[in-house]
């Protein structure tokens, strides 16, 4: 003699079972852990639906690993290209010092203009002379 | 009113949309691909929902839509071509699982027509009614009763096979 659950579960076998005599089916199944085939097919039905959608994705992981690293190597790079401009190879400390490169830095400039107009007073020079050269040349003819 | 409805109708849904979507695709990234694009197609037309009747049967809609246009685009022509073409690895779903002691089924369940399992899936998993998976998949609620007797029924076949010669096949 059958007893009613076998009965349920047969029918459930045979694709007559209502759905709230299914959950009844997986139920008694949940609270009779077996160890047969039966038992397991329940088991995995019932694993299947714990699956759960996880909107927090683990899927880009890897990519946000990579976004994370590269704003890190930008970050790097920009900071020492920032520390290398603020420390200038040449920079004077002391302003002394500092001063005294000026001024010769400014001789060096003044004399190079100096130089410049000398040589420039003996172009006019010879422009005079040429002028004069032209004048006397016009008077002859 | 309308956001109230779709926190209490389409998100409590959002599990099973996702086990439905990762029953056809089979790969968990774009499952969840698919059930963000579903569930923001459905947050756009929230105003409709107080209009639906079986709000889990219309997102179980939107999904296998969805599902059906992503495998379409991976140049797949036809869900079920695709379905039964596609090497049911079952490789998301035992991740999910992780039990060795299971195999036997997954390669039951590998052997079902695409129609099949996805009625099997909808029935046993999400536990729909017959009407509803009917309207899920297009098929009328026969057609349904019939795809999870066979599938039901195969599965007892295996079982027997394997109690009585120790494998399924």
């Amino acid at each position: 003699m059958e007893s009613p659950i076998e009965r349920l579960i047969e029918k459930y076998w045979n694709g007559e079972t209502t759905l709230d005599e299914e959950k009844k089916v997986k139920q008694y199944f949940k609270t009779n852990p077996a160890l047969s085939l039966e038992s397991e097919y329940f088991r995995f039905l019932k694993k299947k639906q714990s699956i759960k959608f996880d909107q927090k994705v683990k899927k880009n992981s890897k990519r946000t690993w990579l976004s994370a690293a590269a704003t890190v190597t930008i970050g790097l790079i920009t900071a020492l290209l920032v520390l290398q401009e603020a420390k200038d190879p040449y920079a004077i400390d002391d302003p002394q010092k500092a001063l005294e490169e000026a001024k010769k830095a400014l001789m060096m400039i003044g004399s190079g203009l100096n130089d410049g107009q000398s040589y420039a007073m003996e172009l006019n020079k010879i422009n005079k002379a040429k002028e004069e050269l032209k004048e006397e040349d016009s008077e002859a003819l | 009113m309308s956001a109230k409805l779709y926190n209490q109708l389409i998100i409590p849904a959002a599990d099973g949309m996702y086990r439905y979507a990762l029953s056809i695709v089979h790969e968990p990234e774009t499952a969840r691909d698919v059930v963000q694009d579903c569930l923001a197609k459905i947050w756009s037309i929230r105003h409709d929902l107080a209009k639906i009747e079986k709000a889990n049967a219309w997102a179980f809609r939107i999904v296998r839509n969805r599902c059906i246009e992503m495998l379409r685009r991976d140049r797949y022509a036809d869900l079920d071509e695709k379905v039964v073409n596609l090497q049911f690895s079952g490789s998301a779903d035992q991740q999910a699982i992780n039990d060795d002691q299971m195999s036997w089924l997954y390669d039951v369940l590998e052997t079902l027509p695409a129609k099949q399992r996805e009625v099997f899936h909808l029935r046993e998993v999400e536990e729909l009614s017959y009407q509803e998976i009917a309207e899920t998949c297009n098929l009328n609620e026969s057609d349904v009763k019939v795809n999870i007797h066979r599938a039901r029924k195969k599965v007892k076949d295996a079982m027997q096979k394997i109690e009585a010669y120790g494998i399924a096949n």
